[in-house]
């Protein structure tokens, strides 16, 4: 069964019940007693008026949106302390750990506290000049939260044990502000405390700063009461509950002058749902546990796989492309080096998706560089393939500057491989309802949710200081300027220093989203010489130059990792063995093994890496950090079937491990801390669509496909836009990034869409190869069998912009066609910041001209000129 | 000397060459689907049963026979006895002259102990039965002539060596499954290093009663035969192998093994034995 009528079978078996649960996220509380000390301090909110993003690390961040208004979106913080007390020494205490944090904190810090920190958008007048302020902000607290979400009778209105607090504001000369507090009067509304003790110690400040006066700053802090007299059945940190209703909604007054009404928001954030007053199911549920977990594992593998051209440089170990697939098979990122020859990497990926059949696996995706060109040396290329179980958002390949080498080393073209992957979280099942309002499952990735993952060989020779070394040192210059040039979203067609593009290198087209809000992994034999488990890096100068800040520099913390208690901070993720031997790390195995091999890995060299760079250092949330602590674990792959007798000089029994290098296995866990930015009709917005990948499934084997388009077509609000891609580009599986936008910077008219745009946006491609005979329109799309019209070989993509909606349709020969919705990929109200991409694949039996292609849409806002 | 080779063999004399003079070699099989070479009308998955068909003799403890992206895969591991593994081509008797990229990624070979008293022998070839030097048979070998270019692996090159044998040769068979072979040539083409590409030609020139060999760019090594040579084959065979030759050891001898682990790409036949597209 096909993954999308999985998931619409799937969705008839949700019951209606859980449709109407109400949004939980995960908040886990910054706990005293395990991660704040006097040696590792935590930081925790000053209610000051000052809302310093840092201040919140430990917490979580989410948009304001306003869905009535439009205008700039606000940001909303939250943090919660748990019931551990704090000692004056760990918490707020000393130089602020980050900046933008006030010198003067509270200390010591607060437990059982609920921290709100919120920066609205201040109006501005005709001239663009701010104005001040007004507003009333409601937080709305469910103390007995499984209740409610139990259904227990009663539990969805206010009772006793809730609590609505209200701030009332303005600002300026003449603001000020007024804090209440209401109790459940267990009915359908709310009714005033008769007892001060009865509140829920409460603290708010409003001030419009002068170092941010776009924004008024509002910041709460509420003690999260637990079941004392005459509170009865608060239970938000008891220990079998653990959570708390959470709504929080700003409202925003006219001001006099203001050109638009801004500062709106809700949470939680979702369009047409705003929380309720008397209905604390409609509130979020804040679970206060530890963090979702998004699980990835990585592996780092240089298998020795030598050249025909050099063919005196015998292979690194016993391996062969067929034991080499039997290793890495079952592995989810996968970056595999030297191997030479094109059609090994070819073999090898074909070798492992073999394998993966047998087991009824998926097949791996993969970049590399496949050519059939028979003129081309086949050492001219960076020997690296990079396999991903997961799918492969966007690749692209960089060759190091060809003066970047040494001696042999110049026969290459090292370089790095770049595959921005999904994690588990992209492909997680959202329900949608559709225009009919029944419930369905979206189809779609959501294009948000990746790593990029980066996969090298750096140039081979001595570490000491001398020509190996300075070839080395450029080739990772190099490395940072393409990792921070990918990162950013490109472009990588023109050199901009530092980055330089290289000879043959391979990207996508134009641009794609930014992932400098995320940790990015480098997989590699960095032939660097680096310390295992404690031992000190002074004692590998090399190592710490490459981690410092004249190369990779990623040795340093972050303004984030400063303030933050809960996430880890490491950057060279296979220095510690999590086995018995923490020193087992040690990867230069040489071409000589014995089966003693894995007891002698912490006295082996160790040249084979997996580091992380951190997510942008700003002093902004970034939006995924990595969960303490991910481990590791070196496998040597000992071949006991390698023993051959030798004479050298004297007989000798000589064995092999597979390679001369040993295997690295790292695993991760990463976790959101910032939420994502939903599609608000108010505002205007920005739509893209593009050909993402694509796939030749023509034949079993073989290379390769040459890929082109003579369009990329969008109709929107009454104009077009067909863009052609005509140069060929030559592989089995490209990522090209097609693209076609509506904005100014097309060659003809073809505006972005306005605020409260209603209409439906058309998008669609044809996938063509250049063939010896006629070329090939390639078929893309489940139906129309060996049809040749364009609705029978193209997808065709409808968004509603009156619903979100975003449907594969049936096609264009009728104008009704591009409304007959073929398959819900999902609806840009339920996030989709980053956009959603979807896989379709052709079946025409005839031809076999059949092609798999992402294709991928992006609803991208726009502030207001 | 029959009349198509009377009719090579002049032209042979008219350009002046010798064995340039026989038919040119065109493309027959490059073991890459995606963009075949010669062309296909229609594309294949997998390898083409329109020229290819099955060889297997013997026995094998593991067998590989696949095409690898872009190149065809021979694997054979035996512990027994003699054994040709790989594929033949579908219309051998229109096929002359084989040329084609070799690359031994590993081979092994292991003979009897005390040594000497039995030789292994695994090997990548390009070889066929040519013509039969007496009286033809149907579906019997005996008296065929065979030509092969092979790479060799013998249990007695030296201990850890990684270079193995490049070598032609002309045989007759001395039985119905040829697997009795009387030697009519050899020659060394030199060594080869086990990873390392060669290119490979055998080719029979009826018109000046020898074969052709050559690998790579180095002068064409020519084995000359005086047999006679207008007879075909019993057995009608051209083929891409991997093959092992094994002994019997005696008791208290490790069991011999012959292991090969080759890759085949950018066949060419000669010319009238070029595939239909």
């Amino acid at each position: 069964m096909q993954r999308g009528a999985f998931l619409l079978a799937f969705a008839s078996l949700i019951p209606t019940w859980a449709l109407a649960a109400p949004h939980v996220t995960r908040l886990p509380p910054q706990n005293a007693a395990v991660q704040c000390s006097p040696g590792a301090r935590c930081v925790q909110p000053t209610v000051d008026g000052w809302v310093a993003p840092m201040e919140y690390a430990d917490g979580k961040k989410f948009p304001l949106q306003d869905y009535a208004n439009g205008g700039p979106n606000g940001e909303l913080y939250l943090l919660v302390s748990d019931n551990a007390e704090y000692t004056s020494e760990e918490c707020n205490f000393g130089m602020p750990l980050a900046g933008g944090i006030p010198s003067v904190q509270t200390n010591p810090c607060l437990s059982q506290t609920l921290f709100i920190g919120m920066r609205l958008p201040r109006p501005k007048d005709a001239n663009g000049t701010f104005l001040d302020a007004a507003g009333v902000i409601d937080v709305w607290l469910d103390a007995q939260r499984d209740a409610t979400i139990n259904q227990v009778v009663g539990a969805n209105q206010p009772r006793s044990e809730d609590r609505r607090i209200q701030l009332r504001y303005s600002t300026g000369p003449n603001g000020n502000t007024t804090l209440s507090q209401r109790m459940g009067n267990n009915t359908n509304g709310w009714t005033a405390l008769t007892d001060p003790n009865q509140a829920w110690a409460t603290t708010a400040l409003v001030s419009t700063p002068s170092a941010q006066s776009s924004r008024v700053h509002i910041e709460f802090s509420v003690k999260l009461r637990t079941s004392v007299p005459p509170i009865t059945g608060s239970e938000p940190l008891s220990a079998l509950v653990r959570k708390l209703g959470l709504g929080i909604q700003s409202t925003v007054f006219s001001v006099a002058g203001a050109t638009q009404r801004v500062g709106g928001g809700i949470f939680p954030n979702v369009k047409n749902q705003s929380p309720v007053d008397f209905i604390p199911s409609t509130w979020e549920t804040l679970e206060l546990k530890e963090p979702v977990s998004i699980p990835l594992s990585f592996t780092m593998w240089n298998v020795g796989q030598m050249p025909d051209a050099t063919f005196w440089v015998p292979d690194g170990g016993s391996g062969e492309i067929d034991t080499v697939a039997a290793k890495i098979f079952r592995k989810e990122v996968a970056c595999i080096s030297e191997i030479w020859m094109s059609h090994e990497r070819g073999e090898l990926i074909e070798k492992v998706n073999a394998l993966r059949a047998i087991e009824l696996l998926p097949p791996m995706q993969a970049v590399t560089e496949l050519n059939d060109d028979v003129l081309k040396l086949a050492t001219e290329s960076t020997g690296l393939v990079l396999l991903s179980s997961r799918q492969i958002l966007e690749g692209g390949v960089h060759h190091f500057p060809s003066h970047m080498c040494t001696g042999s080393d110049c026969l290459q073209d090292k370089g790095v491989i770049w595959a921005r992957i999904a994690t588990p979280a992209a492909t997680t099942p959202v329900v949608v309802n559709d225009d009919t309002g029944a419930p369905r499952v979206s189809t779609a990735t959501d294009y948000g949710e990746f790593v990029d993952v980066f996969c090298t060989h750096v140039n081979a020779g001595e570490n000491s200081p001398g020509p190996d070394t300075d070839a080395r040192e450029d080739q990772l210059f190099d490395i940072k300027a393409y990792v921070q040039q990918v990162r950013k979203g490109g472009p990588l067609h023109a050199n901009t220093f530092p980055y330089l593009l290289g000879d043959d290198d391979i990207f996508p087209q134009g641009t794609w989203p930014s992932g400098m809000d995320r940790p990015a992994f480098l997989l590699g034999d960095m032939n660097t010489l680096g310390p295992k488990a404690t031992q000190p890096d002074s004692n590998f100068p090399r190592y710490q130059d490459m981690v410092g800040q004249s190369f990779l520099d990623i040795s340093e913390r972050t303004q984030f990792e400063k303030a933050n208690s809960l996430f880890s901070e490491s950057r060279d993720l296979a220095r510690t063995s999590s086995g018995p031997d923490p020193m087992a790390t040690g990867t230069w195995l040489t071409n000589q093994c014995t089966d003693l091999v894995t007891d002698e890995l912490g006295s082996k060299d160790r040249l084979d890496y997996v580091l992380v760079f951190p997510a942008e250092d700003t002093l902004e949330f970034p939006t995924y950090a990595l969960l303490k602590e991910p481990t590791a674990d070196v496998k040597p792959h000992f071949d006991p079937d390698s023993g051959i007798l030798i004479a050298n000089p004297q007989q000798q029994f000589f064995q092999q491990c597979l390679s001369d290098h040993a295997m690295v296995d790292v695993s991760v866990a990463l976790t959101k801390v910032k939420d994502v930015v939903k599609y608000n009709p108010a505002k205007p917005h920005r739509m893209e669509y593009a050909v993402k990948q694509v796939t030749d499934l023509e034949t079993e084997s073989g290379c390769c496909a040459d890929w082109f388009t003579p369009r990329v077509h969008m109709t929107a609000n009454g104009f077009f836009r067909e863009n052609t891609f005509l140069t060929i580009v030559e592989d089995q599986t490209i990522y090209p990034n097609w693209q076609v936008r509506t904005g100014p910077d097309n060659p003809t008219q073809f505006p972005d869409l306005p605020a409260n745009f209603t209409g439906v946006v058309n998008m669609t491609s044809a996938i063509w190869e250049e063939d010896v005979g006629p070329n090939d329109h390639y078929d893309s799309i489940p139906e129309g069998g060996a049809g040749t019209a364009v609705d029978e070989r193209d997808g065709h993509f409808s968004f509603f912009a009156a619903s979100g909606l975003v449907l594969r349709v049936k096609g264009e020969a009728n104008a009704n066609d591009w409304l007959n919705g073929l398959e819900m990929m999902g609806s840009f109200l339920n996030g989709f910041e980053n956009g959603m991409s979807l896989e379709t694949e052709g079946k025409d039996h005839d031809t076999g001209d059949n092609a798999r292609v992402r294709h991928y849409i992006q609803l991208k806002e726009l502030e207001t000129p | 000397m029959s009349a198509m080779n009377l009719k090579y063999a002049v032209l042979a004399l008219l350009v002046g060459g010798t064995a340039h003079a026989v038919e040119p070699m065109v493309p027959y099989d490059n073991f890459n689907p995606s963009e075949s070479n010669p062309p296909r009308a229609t594309k294949v998955r997998g390898i083409d049963p329109a020229r290819w068909t099955s060889q297997e003799s013997g026995s094998r403890q593991q067998a590989l026979r696949e095409l690898a992206f872009t190149r065809l895969r021979l694997l054979s591991r035996s512990n027994t006895g003699t054994g040709r593994y790989g594929l033949r081509f579908t219309q051998p008797s229109l096929v002359t002259a084989i040329e084609a990229k070799v690359r031994v990624n590993n081979a092994r070979s292991t003979g009897c102990e005390p040594p000497g008293t039995g030789v292994s022998q695994a090997a990548a070839e390009l070889s066929g039965h040519f013509f039969n030097a007496a009286t033809p048979s149907r579906a019997s070998a005996k008296d065929d002539i065979t030509a092969s270019i092979r790479i060799v692996s013998r249990s007695t090159d030296p201990l850890g060596s990684q270079d193995l044998r490049v070598e032609a040769n002309i045989e007759r068979c001395r039985d119905a499954s040829c697997t009795g072979r009387s030697s009519l040539f050899t020659s060394d083409l030199g060594l080869i290093h086990q990873g390392e590409q060669a290119r490979l030609r055998v080719q029979w020139d009826a018109a000046n009663d020898r074969f052709v060999f050559q690998r790579d760019s180095q002068p064409e090594v020519y084995g000359a035969y005086t047999v006679t040579d207008t007879g075909a084959p019993g057995i009608a065979n051209k083929e891409l192998v991997v093959t092992h030759a094994l002994p019997s050891c005696g008791s208290g001898s490790p069991t011999p093994l012959g292991y090969v682990n080759a890759y085949f790409h950018d066949v060419l036949v000669n010319q009238s034995a070029a595939p239909a597209p």
